[in-house]
Order: structure tokens, then sequence, then C-alpha cells
């Protein structure tokens, strides 16, 4: 019973953030029309500052100084939004302005190799549920960066499996890039080993 | 399993997280926090079947359906949640204090239940 009260209160403030946002945009796999049953919808708000994560819910929040900021008009997601976003309500000028900067690839690099490095010392600790979920998120991670560094706009995780699962080069390509990253080779290649024997699509 | 045993449990593996937890890096953090997760399911507190594709503190929470009352667990597991999970960009230090601050104040009223 607290739970469901809870998410009662949850929706009423994500409504709130909705009425008072200008610009309001749906963007990921249901803009797109790859989303299953266990994806979130992804909304970004251009308005006062909101962050909730809910089950089904993924709504985060700009400010209207910040979007027009090169910060945000370099990032991964702005580039994502402008491309595959659709918007339910503005006109999303900032849009054109949109640019994938380096900064957006560093913090992609430098993710993965914290992300590698962690799995690497926790791996045996975690449960195989996790092997498989950590294998597909490294793996999309990756390819994430190589269209990054290619200043291509990343599309959602469904679309990037379906570039994994059809192509060989492809593969290969995403092997050869995360070898240039700053991980210790003989996490790489576990990692590697991790990733090419896998099963875990989504 | 009762309800005291499993609340026993589920304090040790958070507060274990909460000691490990590493505000200088979100990725570490969902690691350790996956590990004490996959803990729960080895002891029997948790099953993989129920585990939602995004896991988040709130889920397992629920997942646990201890009937725990409002004193601000949801809300603090709730912005635990909205702090961690970041969209493309990493959560600043600010937040990570913020998120810590929350899960402290959570194990503080499973703590208080399972007495």
């Amino acid at each position: 019973m607290h739970v469901i009260k809870h998410r009662v209160n949850s929706v009423g403030m994500s409504c709130d953030a909705l009425l008072l946002a200008q610009e309001l945009i749906v963007f990921g796999s249901y803009a797109v029309g790859v989303s299953d049953s266990d994806s979130d919808i992804d909304v970004l708000t251009v308005g006062p500052h909101t962050r909730i994560a809910r089950s089904g819910l993924d709504l985060i929040s700009v400010s209207p100084e910040r979007i027009r900021s090169s910060e945000w008009l370099g990032s991964e997601l702005a580039s994502h939004i402008s491309v595959y976003g659709v918007w339910i309500r503005g006109e999303g000028s900032w849009k054109e302005l949109t640019a994938l900067s380096k900064r957006a690839e560093l913090v992609k690099a430098r993710r993965i190799e914290r992300l590698v490095s962690g799995l690497q010392k926790a791996w045996s600790r975690l449960h195989p549920v996790f092997h498989c979920r950590y294998r597909l998120s490294v793996r999309r991670e990756l390819q994430r960066l190589d269209l990054l560094s290619q200043k291509i706009a990343v599309p959602p995780g469904a679309i990037l499996d379906s570039y994994w699962r059809n192509c060989a080069t492809y593969q290969k390509r995403i092997v050869e890039l995360s070898e240039s990253l700053n991980i210790d080779s003989r996490v790489l290649r576990f990692v590697l080993q991790q990733i090419l024997a896998s099963q875990c699509i989504s | 399993m009762n309800r005291k045993k499993t609340l026993k449990i589920v304090v040790d593996e958070l507060g274990q997280f909460a000691d490990d937890m590493d505000i200088s890096d979100p990725e570490w953090t969902q690691i350790l926090l996956n590990q004490r997760i996959s803990s729960l399911i080895k002891k029997g507190v948790l099953e993989t079947s129920e585990l939602p594709r995004k896991l988040r503190l709130t889920d397992i929470l629920e997942m646990l359906d201890l009937e725990m009352p409002d004193g601000g667990i949801w809300d603090n597991a709730e912005r635990f949640d909205d702090v961690i999970r970041s969209y493309g960009e990493e959560p600043d230090r600010e937040s990570m204090e913020e998120a810590r601050d929350c899960l402290a104040k959570i194990i503080e009223s499973l703590r208080d239940e399972a007495k």
C-alpha cells in the first residue's frame, strides 16, 4: 500500500514537471518506434530542474539557459535528441545548433575505462544475470564511442544491437576501437572475450 | 524467511554498499550495488525472475515486499535512483554525496524496522 501511495505521488510530481516545461520531447526507443514491454519512456523537458527515474518513465530536464550552452549542444544526449527526438511541445530551435564535441567522446571513453576496470574487480562476485547485462552494456558503450568519434548521433540501444548482429566487419572495428582505450591489456582481453562470447542481445 | 531476518540481511548488504561506495566513481558505485543485489539473490532474499531490466534501488525495496511505513524511505530511495542514474551525463560530486546521504537514511529506517 505504501508503495502504491508513493507511486501515485511520483506521478503527480512528474505531471507538474511536464506542465511547467517550455519544451517537452520524447526520445529513445519510444520516439523511434523500437520500444518493447521493458522500455522506459524517455522524456526531456526544457524548464525547471527535474530528475525522475521511475519504472516506466525516465524524465530529465535542462534549463532554458543551459539548452543553448556549448556544453549541452556538444553532448551525446543533445545530439541524440536533435536527430531522434519527437517534440510534443515547443519547437526546439536549438536542435540545429547541436554539434558533437570532443568532450562527449572523452567523457564516453573515460566512462568505459572506469566501467571495464570496475567489472574486472567485481566480476566473480556478480550474479550471472548481471554478467549478461554488463556484456550488453559495455558492448553498447563501445558502439556509442565509435559513433561519437565519427560525430554521429547515437541511436537507441535496439538499433545498436541490430548493427552488431548484422555485420562481422563492424564487430571487428568495435574490438579495434576498444584497444585504443586506456585499459590494462589483460582486463581488456577479459572483457572482449566476454562480449564476443556473449549471446546477450537485450 | 521471516520479515526480521530478511530486513537484517538487507541492512547488512546495504550497509556494506554504503561503506564501499565511492562518490567520485558512479560506474563503480552501480557495480557495487549490483554486487550487493547478487548477494541478496544468493541468500534467497531476491529472485532473479523478478529483476526488472533497469534495476533501481526502489525496485529492490519494492520486491522485498516488506510493507515498510512511509518514514521517508521511499522518498530517499527514489531520490537515490534519480541522482545515481544518469542519461549520458555523469552525476556530479554533489549529487553523489546526496545519494550517499539518502542511502544512509534508508539504512537507518530499515534498521529501525528490523529491531
